[in-house]
């Protein structure tokens, strides 16, 4: 007890809280209003017990604050997480790192615990491409630190479970029509605006979904299936101009293509800015046994030339384009075995493909003598099976339970790189690479709970994986709930992310060997919270400190090195400059989050602050010393309000997100005079959503947001880098104004009046 | 086919009567939704008896028993009241209601692994003073009084009203505003 003493004394010096509000309608209210995770211990727990920093995003949420994304969920909704949006797709950090054209390898994306990062690059997408039909989304639990003591890799930064709802939540037949509209920013000293009317991007969803429960043998089951796909078409973007002048081959003026002047990049961009994202997913159990399916593809155009999808690209082509097809199965069973110990079996299996289509009309940015320009292309691939069992274990005392077992799985990745002449007269000789590797990977955690107010949490992970070898993952939690409403939270952890099978085989002959001897990246951290629950108000101020090690990072070949790689024909003989990637980059990080969530008026009126500053220092490796990093905001956060109107009448919300100053990707090493960065950005949007009174099953939600930035931090077009024409940077402009409206129908809810 | 059908039968031993909201949670709720029955401290009489009830048979029903149990012990009272909590192996729906009335339970928590058995422990109970709270909340709508669900990854109370009533439960319209109420 001298311990507990201690511990409330120091807590009600720092608390705000009121103190002893007894009330037990208080107290019934904030427990109501905890959430309910599942995915930092594989079990169902609390957020206030569970052992990490994690905010919950409802369906209400969701529904209420007109998102339509993950990313927006994340950027809106979320603590500590936050994402910047590039021309491919977006890219996703977590208090103050954020790891520049990483694909979203550095967190682990699950759908209903089911990892959905490939194997052949640890890939995820956090936006359309995250590829599950938004009206199935239950929840999605956020959760911050480093995650591999269950998971393994990839959980460096975070680990995102988008959580689908349960037939009783999604029951009968629906369908879903939405639309909407976007506008980039007007650049007055930019080409020549369109109209209006040609300005406009749209796009629209269209999605169906169906659940029931029933009985299959006697057994209760149930099924949930949703289908969607989205299309959107672009604004019209005004983009450069940018001189650039002569090729460096031919000493013609640079041909950017059909759409583009000679030597100039920029002019209206109307025809390379598109997506499509077809998704859909199947969940199925009965008794014990659980089965789910996840099929998507996430086929987009890469608008223009920038550092992570094309360095080099004609302007306005829309054959520049990526697209992944994702596929993922689980199957899995509980098995009881007695009042003390459940097992746990699981298989699952998940099918990759990766493909980049990249045309030029240059011959300078071709290999020789392809003086009409080139088509890259690129094919990865990722295959893998797995299996998992773990035993619960639920001792008599102590509250005490042990989680043991062991997931194992092997992958076969391969992928090709394929450049030819633009007019099909000749082809390099393809690179390309093929393994077969595995892992295997014991875990445990034991958790203690001797009383009500102290919980301890401890874990280990051991991978063993043919990629790198081994890898311990330990974390340690402390809970304390020294007072009423009160809880403090200490989390040691580590994580790592193993090199991935196209960072060890990617090689370009013009550019880049393969890096076969790279090790795993490891990030250690510390964190600790204060959380203080009264009524239907929670509070949270956290602070946290990481340092991160062996970043993939790409390293140029020192002239012994670069002679050695064309002497084994790994490049080009006429090759100047090349790289590897190399695990050279190491981090420095910490800072604090502080969260704030509540509600009034019965329920009606909701609100929340999120708000995270973070210092972080990167050393490339490459002697130039600690930096600022780029692109990752060291002060973000949002904030939301809605209020329900009650009745038939609508409900309203208005939800903000925003960012400190960002450097640009080419801050550094552009060469730009000033060095550039995307100033500090706000973002707002506002939402109407209710039912239709008069069509039982109807509903509807309308949203108009607007962002005040007009730029993301990242270089774009021909110029990256400075060079004799150019000396400032442009960089990727934001949509301006979006505005959508879509309609849900439900047909057994209609059925029902 | 032969393998389908095996798997199949396989399958149908299995039973899902999911426990929606953690049992620690279950128990830190019911701790306070106790105080809004009008007969709770009546019932009680100065301290709580809790009757667990488990299907012996179950392995899944026993290990939520246990740890309901474990849950509820640690908690300082219960409605305001000293407490103490105490398995019972279910019998029949008589045997039920006999042993509530022989302890003077005030509340009888129904684990899983029963859901078959719910309705007729519903009906044993109509009359006998005594709130009946299920782990998994689908058992409510066969007749327990009081259980836990999750809706959005938020815990919410189900209030089976009817049979509240039938058992002589009166809970107070602030609890009632906060529940989801099942016919």
């Amino acid at each position: 007890m001298k311990l507990r003493s201690l511990v409330a004394g120091v807590g009600l010096v720092l608390t705000l809280a009121p103190r002893a509000r007894a009330q037990t309608s208080s107290d019934l209210d904030a427990l109501l209003n905890q959430s309910i995770v599942s995915t930092p211990s594989k079990g169902s727990e609390t957020d206030a017990t569970a052992p990490a920093t994690s905010s919950v995003i409802t369906a209400d949420e969701l529904r209420r604050y007109g998102i339509r994304t993950l990313d927006e969920a994340i950027d809106y909704l979320s603590l500590g997480m936050a994402t910047s949006t590039p021309s491919h797709a977006v890219e996703i950090g977590a208090r103050g790192v954020q790891i520049n054209g990483d694909y979203g390898n550095h967190v682990l994306l699950l759908v209903d615990g089911h990892a959905v990062n490939e194997p052949w690059n640890g890939t995820a997408y956090f936006d359309r491409g995250a590829g599950v039909p938004f009206e199935m989304i239950d929840h999605i639990e956020v959760i911050l630190g480093p995650g591999s003591v269950l998971y393994g890799a990839q959980a460096m930064l975070g680990v995102i479970n988008i959580v689908t709802k349960r037939a009783k939540d999604f029951s009968g037949a629906r369908i879903v029509a939405e639309g909407d509209a976007s506008l980039a920013p007007h650049d007055p000293g930019g080409p020549p605006a369109p109209s209006l009317g040609a300005a406009l991007g749209y796009g629209y969803r269209l999605g169906a979904g169906y659940g029931r429960e029933f009985s299959l043998g006697g057994a209760p089951s149930e099924l949930t299936l949703g289908l969607e796909y989205y299309a959107n078409q672009g604004p019209a973007w005004q983009l450069g101009p940018q001189a650039y002048g002569a090729d460096a081959v031919t000493g013609a003026p640079k041909d950017f293509g059909p759409n583009a002047t000679p030597g100039v990049w920029g002019g209206v961009l109307r025809h390379a800015d598109y997506l499509q994202a077809p998704a859909a997913y199947l969940r199925f159990a009965t008794g014990d046994f659980h089965a789910s399916v996840r099929a998507s593809a996430f086929r987009r155009s890469t608008i223009y030339p920038e550092s992570l999808a094309a360095y080099t690209a004609d302007f306005d082509d829309p054959t520049n384009r990526e697209i992944d097809r994702f596929v993922n199965v689980d199957l899995s069973q509980r098995v009881p075995l007695s009042s003390r110990v459940e097992l746990m079996v699981r298989g699952y299996g998940d099918l990759y493909d990766y493909q980049w289509f990249n045309h030029t009309s240059a011959a300078e940015d071709c290999p020789d003598g392809f003086t009409s320009g080139c088509d890259r292309f690129l094919h990865g691939v990722g295959r893998q099976l797995g299996a998992e069992a773990n035993a619960l274990v639920q001792w008599p005392i102590l509250r005490a339970t042990t989680l043991f077992g062991v997931d194992a799985r092997v992958r076969d990745a391969e992928d090709r790189l394929t450049i030819a002449d633009r007019l099909g007269s000749g082809t390099l000789t393809p690179t390309a690479a093929h393994r077969t590797d595995g892992l295997i990977a014991p875990y445990a955690a034991q958790t203690l709970s001797p009383t009500s107010w102290l919980d301890l949490n401890l874990g280990v992970r051991l991978d063993d994986d043919s990629r790198f070898g081994t890898k311990l993952s330990p974390r340690t939690a402390l809970g304390v709930a020294p007072w009423r409403g009160g809880r403090i939270k200490l989390i040691y952890a580590e994580a790592f992310r193993g090199p991935s099978a196209y960072e060890l085989t990617y090689a370009d002959p013009d550019s880049q060997i393969a890096a076969p001897s790279l090790g795993p990246e490891t990030v250690h951290s510390i964190e600790g919270s204060v959380e203080q629950r009264f009524g239907k108000h929670r509070v949270l101020f956290g602070v946290f400190r990481s340092t991160w090690s062996n970043l993939v990072g790409t390293l140029q070949l020192s002239q012994p090195e670069l002679d050695a790689a064309i002497a084994r024909g790994e490049l080009a003989p006429d090759t100047a400059i090349a790289y590897r990637y190399a695990n050279t980059v190491s981090v420095d990080n910490y800072g604090l989050n502080a969260a704030y969530e509540g509600a009034a008026v019965n329920g009606r009126l909701r609100f929340g602050l999120n708000f995270t500053s973070a210092i972080t220092h990167v050393d490339p490796g490459d002697g130039s010393g600690p930096q600022i990093p780029p692109v990752a905001p060291e002060a973000f956060g949002n904030a939301r309000v809605s209020y329900d109107l009650g009745g038939k009448l609508p409900t309203l919300g208005l939800a903000s997100h925003f960012s400190g100053r960002r450097l640009a990707d080419r801050y550094y090493d552009g060469g730009f005079t000033p060095p550039p960065s995307a100033p500090p950005s706000l973002s707002l949007r506002a939402t109407v959503s209710g039912a239709f009174p008069a069509v039982p099953g109807l509903t509807y939600r309308a949203g108009f947001d607007y962002s005040f930035a007009r730029v993301e931090p990242y270089a774009i077009g021909a110029n990256i880098y400075a060079n004799a024409n150019v000396s400032r940077a442009e960089l990727a402009p934001t949509r301006r104004a979006q505005a959508f409206v879509g309609f849900e129908y439900a047909f057994e809810h209609a059925a029902a009046y | 086919m032969g393998v389908a059908l095996g798997v199949l039968s396989w399958v149908r031993e299995g039973r899902t009567q999911t426990v929606e909201v953690p049992i620690r949670l279950q128990a830190e709720l019911l701790s306070k939704v106790v105080a809004y029955d009008r007969n709770y401290a009546e019932r009680a009489r100065g301290r709580a008896t809790v009757l667990v009830l488990v299907k012996a048979s179950d392995p899944e029903s026993a290990r939520v028993g246990e740890q309901i149990k474990a849950e509820l012990a640690v908690l300082d009272d219960l409605g305001g009241l000293p407490h103490v909590e105490e398995l019972v192996r279910y019998s029949t729906p008589a045997g039920v209601a006999e042993v509530v009335k022989s302890r003077g339970a005030a509340v009888l928590f129904v684990s899983v692994g029963l859901a078959d058995e719910m309705n007729a422990v519903a009906r044993a109970l109509v009359d006998v003073s005594i709130l009946s709270v299920a782990a998994a909340s689908s058992y409510v709508e066969r007749g327990a009084v009081l259980g836990f669900d999750a809706e959005s990854g938020r815990p919410k109370l189900v209030v089976n009203l009817e049979q509240a009533r039938r058992q002589k439960v009166a809970f107070k319209p602030e609890v009632l505003k906060l529940a989801r109420v099942v016919p």
